[in-house]
């Protein structure tokens, strides 16, 4: 039942976002490059998420666990990568806004494309790592 | 690591799935644990050893080196 649960919510969740990005193109006039990656990461995060839940409903109906041993070392596996990352991505924002724009003329990225980046990309990358450890088992 | 379980699973007549079911875990932990790609927990290793009525030292063959 709590799997079942978790299900739901987790379709919730990827349908609100989804029905969030429509409303913004709706709204949003021209789209800026960095809005485009947004976009695009979004749409990774929902698509993976979406493999993930129906894999799990699968597995629901024919009444195996969602998830056990080997999930949750591959989900700690996935979450420990993906802190790393977005280490080095903070650091690497931080570079780039100190030696790129300067050098190559570009606009500085502000504190708002700094976080939508450092909130999105890593969760692409989580939801990337953890289907792939999914499939290829203990690597 | 090398392991026993496909075979006798065979012997059993159970699919990966039945065997899935009966120690609780996914079908594709099953697959990994045949492939040598999964090193299961003692507890593991020991529920599926009751399921095909085996010893845990028959089931999992390890590779000295």
């Amino acid at each position: 039942m709590k799997d079942k649960y978790g299900l739901i919510l987790g379709l919730g969740i990827a349908i609100a976002a989804l029905v969030g990005l429509l409303f913004f193109l709706k709204n949003s006039g021209e789209l800026e490059v960095i809005e485009y990656i947004y976009l695009l990461l979004v749409l990774l995060i929902v698509a993976g998420t979406s493999i993930i839940l129906l894999k799990k409903a699968k597995d629901i109906k024919v009444g195996l666990p969602v998830g056990d041993e080997l999930t949750e070392k591959t989900t700690w596996k996935a979450g420990y990568y993906t802190y790393l990352f977005s280490v080095w991505i903070a650091v690497s924002l931080l570079w780039y806004n100190i030696l790129v724009p300067e050098r190559f003329g570009v606009p500085e990225l502000s504190v708002e494309q700094v976080i939508g980046i450092l909130v999105l990309l890593p969760g692409a990358f989580f939801i990337g790592l953890a289907l792939y450890l999914n499939k290829k088992g203990e690597v | 690591m090398k392991t026993r379980i496909k075979e006798l699973r065979a012997r059993y007549d159970l699919t990966q799935e039945d065997l899935a079911k009966k120690v609780g875990v996914r079908r594709e932990t099953i697959l990994f644990l045949e492939k040598g790609k999964y090193n299961p927990s003692l507890k593991l290793a020991h529920d599926i050893a009751k399921v095909l009525q085996t010893s845990i030292d028959e089931l999992f063959i390890f590779d000295e080196d």
